[in-house]
């Protein structure tokens, strides 16, 4: 059994004119967000998109954008209580920040 | 305990100039459930510092990078074992390395492997492809019933902290602790607790697909209302007093929504997005009914204390 999480809320985006039918997407996507038709990529599950960002980081043609980050409550909570705002959080899972890329 | 393995490259068997080369993170259980899945295959695999993180989490926080891929392959001297120029990467990598930099900056190109580590001598053996169902990341029972303690525990330690200070409210006097006081006042709370950490951590994650909607701030509101009325009405204690009703009918499926809520970033699912939409609504939520509960919580003691 699927669990499936909230609807219409992923900012995933993709522009079509920009695609090239490479199949990037398709392959790094952990949930079959994507599939090729008629040469180019389409979503077809777009709420099964966690906002991972692996697709939007291997499009090499600028085609697919997404606001992402990781969807932990801890993180956000934290984010709100310590400094205001819950994109700013960090979870016990997150440990120090890294300067790595 | 350590759980970071060397970075470096690792000869599997005896590989060759020809032999595939898996790149993978230096935790080391990810690098040993690779490394078994991999028996009598010769395959060169080119560990990278994630400072002991597991490849996706470490790809979220920007440790497995295309940055530190390019600085092993230049460490490790990888071009003069190996003929070809390619690398074989964790598909759960692809959120922190961009391979066509990787390319640019090494001449290596980059194929995402499966995501499961089982998978990978399957993807080999059919020319370095990957069936739809590799590509996808599971979560079924089993996967939600190994994280279950890292759940529980720390919310019976938020419980036991908890019961500290309740025993100490109820049972303190003129003349010091009163144990007895103490725990006839604390019992009917700390199980309170216990119902909500059963509810929110550990019922809600095992049947979170069976538990309706999908907010999982009402999956644990749900099934800590269900604990709240099972524990109402199997003790008497709850009845016979009504702030303590009130109070175990309130707190204990908003502490268990909270505690199911913390459970979003187990998940290999839920979206930030989704996520902080269900704060918006639940933040304000949590605050009112941490205060009505203080509220009543403190009516509970005064009560006890036949002051009311």
């Amino acid at each position: 059994m699927k669990t499936k999480y909230l609807a219409g809320v992923s900012t995933l985006k993709l522009t079509s004119e920009k695609c090239t039918g490479c199949g990037r997407c398709v392959e790094v996507c952990p949930h079959a967000v994507f599939d090729l038709k008629a040469h180019k990529a389409q979503i077809v599950a777009l709420d099964n998109c966690m906002e991972c960002g692996a697709c939007a980081q291997n499009c090499s043609f600028g085609a697919l954008s997404v606001n992402s980050g990781v969807g932990c409550a801890s993180a956000m909570i934290n984010g709100i209580i310590t400094k205001g705002d819950p994109d700013l959080g960090t979870c016990d899972c997150s440990g120090g920040s890294s300067d790595c890329c | 305990m350590s759980y970071r393995a060397r970075p470096g490259l690792y000869a599997l068997g005896n590989p060759d100039k020809d032999s595939p080369v898996l790149v993978t993170a230096n935790y080391k259980l990810s690098l040993n459930i690779l490394r078994s899945s991999m028996k009598d295959r010769n395959a060169w695999i080119l560990v990278v510092d994630t400072k002991g993180i597991n490849v996706w989490c470490a790809a979220g926080k920007g440790t497995f990078c295309t940055k530190e891929i390019l600085k092993q392959i230049n460490l490790s001297n990888l071009s003069s074992r190996i003929t070809h120029r390619q690398l074989i990467l964790p598909q759960l990598g692809a959120s922190g390395v961009n391979a066509a930099r990787l390319y640019k900056e090494s001449g290596f190109t980059s194929k995402f492997g499966p995501v499961r580590a089982s998978d990978i001598t399957n993807y080999l053996d059919s020319g370095n492809s990957a069936t739809p169902e590799m590509r996808r990341v599971r979560f079924n029972f089993t996967d939600r019933a190994k994280l279950v303690p890292m759940e529980a525990i720390p919310a019976l330690k938020m419980v036991a902290l908890f019961s500290l200070v309740i025993a100490v409210l109820f049972g303190i006097s003129s003349e010091g602790i009163m144990f007895r006081q103490a725990i006839t006042g604390a019992t009917p709370l700390v199980f309170a607790g216990l119902t909500a950490v059963f509810t929110g951590s550990i019922l809600t994650p095992l049947f979170l697909p069976v538990i309706p909607f999908r907010a999982f701030t009402i999956k644990g509101f749900i099934s800590g209302s269900l604990g709240a009325i099972a524990l109402v009405s199997f003790a008497d204690v709850y009845r016979n007093n009504p702030f303590l009703l009130l109070l175990c009918l309130i707190a204990v499926p908003l502490f268990s929504s909270y505690l199911s809520f913390l459970f979003t970033g187990s998940t290999t699912f839920t979206s930030p997005s989704g996520v902080k939409k269900e704060l918006r609504t639940a933040w304000p939520l949590y605050l009112t009914g941490a205060g009505i509960s203080t509220i009543l919580l403190v009516s509970v003691l005064i009560k006890f204390r036949g002051l009311l």
